[in-house]
């Protein structure tokens, strides 16, 4: 699955983690520079170690997908999928959907659509599978465990 | 003598309806979910771990034990059934054990695979019930330029031997370490890296991200695989005869000799049973008297792969236990549940908690006697949950996933940090950066740093604290002997494929 094309998106990412990490510090920690570095008792040691690991392993990654570059075939790989793609929203759009109907009416809208995602069509176990599912969560969190999950405009 | 004693308090403290019956729930629950491919053991105990935050902990941790046991097991049914391995440690066996089955002999394959993971459960178990505590006791001499150190190492080990790349391992590693340090810092009180944001002053929470990495993003591989599956050839109904005692006598050099590679590399920080299996299968291979056999329906190779990925289980929970480094990416949840319990992992575990621990052990013992009989009586009925199609399976667990990550906190931002860290492992898992050093990165980065702030404070600042104390300066040559090896391996390569 891996490809060069991968691992040089994947260091240049890493690369403005890492200079993000440089360049937000100071903000956060006053009195942070370049040569808090070498203050091990500072608070913002660790994540300029943590930004270090980081830059430094995605220039290593750089150089050794330069040095691969004429053995392999450059081939970008297909990163984000369709169906995980569609899942994603899904989930993003579960979010919303749990305040404005409540946990449980929310999943037993997301259990009924859900299966189509994995092309499967039959009514007759998702329905039974929305309904009950989203009742025993209820059950098991609310009443035994006591906890108290948002609920919305239906229930 | 003076651990027999230990641990029959332990039993006694075991010894109530609720830790055996919720044990045994925990158990049956993991080997139907590591029997369903595409579910994997690290996913069961993530997603069931907020259960237990409302448990006692000799309630809650035992739930989680009897999960991580039977799921390792469970992974094996759909291995030999139907040539789907339900978790990546059962990959190994899948090679005979499928074919076992569909030779007519998949009870002797399913058997086999069951007594192997229990002897090799037990030895593990012993060897941890043995060892971890001298462990400790030598553990607890350790100062902090010593745990800096050995955490240095653990993260080393982990960024090398998870995925193919090093600098991948290592870039990994870093992100774990940042994320580790999002809220306020623990000495001066500074934030960090919260952007404003007052949900994240108390850090990013543990159990929602690895719900998300493990949980949600396995669920968006599926999805994604789910276009393209490849029907597998399924083993007939008829299944033959069982293991019978001549056949386990035959195999039981085989069954001990992995359980010894299992349990050591189970000890070792970031060798899990996904490598262990492939190990044991391997040397079983070149040891045994009939070779050639191998990968076209051996039952020495179904109990090799077998016996070596279920001794990882208990020998995995030293380095965590003993010095808080999970060994792999189960026990990292488990470390959290510890936590999450009020049990800190490290040496002054045993001081603090020492009966309780030794109720961990004998639940441990406890439940192989359950898997070893509830898996002889429900062995043949297993094998029909690997029929339960996907599309109902994944919209179930993704409901699972809200509430659980939603019960950690009280909190509806954890569904936040459960959807991002979803995203991140597809992410990362599609472009081959490892997610297992990012989790036990996060988990130890806080313990790293502040063993360092610990050293300096007690050095007035002298860096040479890090090589002055004996074991620290041992740990650190073989910090670096390791690093030097792993760059060696990432930018030079042998042309050998190994087993994925």
């Amino acid at each position: 699955m891996n490809s060069l094309w991968n691992d040089r998106i994947i260091s240049i990412v890493a690369l403005c983690i890492s200079a993000a990490i440089f360049f937000t510090l100071p903000h956060d920690i006053p009195g942070t520079t370049l040569a808090t570095f070498t203050d091990m008792e500072s608070a913002a040691f660790f994540p300029m170690l943590a930004a270090t690991v980081i830059g430094v392993s995605a220039l290593l990654l750089a150089l050794g997908s330069l040095k691969e570059r004429s053995l392999q075939t450059e081939e970008l790989v297909d990163v984000l999928g369709k169906r995980p793609a569609l899942l994603v929203v899904g989930f993003s759009l579960f979010i919303p959907l749990i305040h404005w109907l409540g946990m449980i009416t929310a999943s037993m809208t997301m259990i009924a659509f859900l299966p189509l995602v994995f092309g499967y069509q039959n009514y007759r176990w998702i329905i039974p599978l929305a309904v009950l599912l989203p009742i025993a969560v209820y059950v098991l969190f609310e009443k035994v465990l006591k906890v108290l999950f948002p609920h919305g405009v239906v229930f | 003598m003076e651990v027999l004693g230990n641990l029959a308090q332990g039993f006694e403290l075991i010894s109530t309806w609720q830790s055996l019956t919720v044990a045994l729930i925990g158990l049956v629950a993991g080997i139907v979910i590591g029997a369903l491919p595409g579910l994997t053991a690290t996913m069961a105990v993530a997603v069931l771990a907020p259960f237990t935050f409302f448990m006692e902990s000799v309630i809650g941790i035992p739930f989680l034990l009897g999960i991580y046991k039977g799921a390792i097991y469970g992974g094996s049914i759909p291995a030999i059934t139907i040539n789907t391995p339900g978790t990546a440690a059962a990959a190994a066996t899948a090679l005979d054990g499928s074919v076992l089955a569909r030779q007519g002999r998949g009870r002797l394959a399913l058997e086999t695979s069951l007594v192997a993971s229990v002897i090799a459960d037990l030895i593990a178990t012993f060897v941890l019930i043995f060892v971890a505590a001298p462990l400790a006791a030598v553990a607890i001499k350790f100062g902090s330029p010593d745990f800096t150190m050995l955490y240095l190492f653990a993260l080393t080990m982990i960024a090398g031997v998870s995925g193919n790349s090093f600098t991948k391992g290592a870039f990994s590693v870093g992100l774990g370490m940042l994320m580790a340090c999002v809220g306020l810092d623990p000495v001066s009180g500074y934030q960090r890296l919260t952007f404003g944001s007052v949900n994240l002053l108390g850090g990013i929470s543990l159990v929602p991200l690895l719900i998300g990495m493990f949980a949600l993003s396995e669920i968006l591989i599926q999805a994604e695989k789910y276009g393209r599956r490849i029907l597998t050839e399924t083993a007939g109904d008829d299944q033959g005869r069982g293991l019978d005692l001549k056949t386990l006598k035959g195999l039981l050099p085989t069954i001990i000799r992995s359980s010894g590679i299992g349990t050591f590399l189970g000890a070792l920080p970031g060798l899990g049973a996904e490598i262990s299996c492939w190990i044991s299968y391997g040397i079983a291979s070149k040891r045994s008297k009939k070779p050639e056999i191998f990968g076209m329906g051996s039952v020495e190779g179904v109990a090799a792969a077998e016996a070596g990925n279920n001794a990882v289980c208990p020998a995995a929970l030293i380095p965590m236990m003993v010095f808080g480094i999970p060994g792999d990416t189960i026990t990292a949840v488990l470390l959290g549940a510890f936590m999450a319990q009020g049990l800190l992992p490290g040496p002054l575990l045993f001081q603090q908690h020492g009966p309780i621990l030794y109720g961990f052990f004998a639940i441990l013992l406890v439940t192989n006697l359950m898997l070893l009989v509830f898996g002889l009586g429900a062995i043949r009925y297993l094998q029909h949950i690997t029929r339960i199609p996907p599309g109902l399976l994944y919209p179930g667990v993704t409901v699972l996933c809200f509430a659980g990550a939603f019960a950690v906190n009280n909190s509806t931002f954890d569904w936040f940090i459960m959807v991002a860290g979803g995203v991140a492992g597809y992410l990362m898992r599609k472009t081959g950066v490892p997610i297992p050093p990012l989790v036990i990165a996060m988990l130890l980065a806080p313990g790293l740093e502040n063993n360092i702030r610990q050293s300096l404070t007690l050095s007035d600042g002298n860096y040479a604290i890090f090589v002055e104390s004996p074991i620290a300066a041992v740990i650190l040559v073989l910090t670096l002997t390791v690093t030097a090896f792993f760059s060696w391996r990432s930018f030079f390569p042998t042309r050998n494929p190994q087993p994925q």
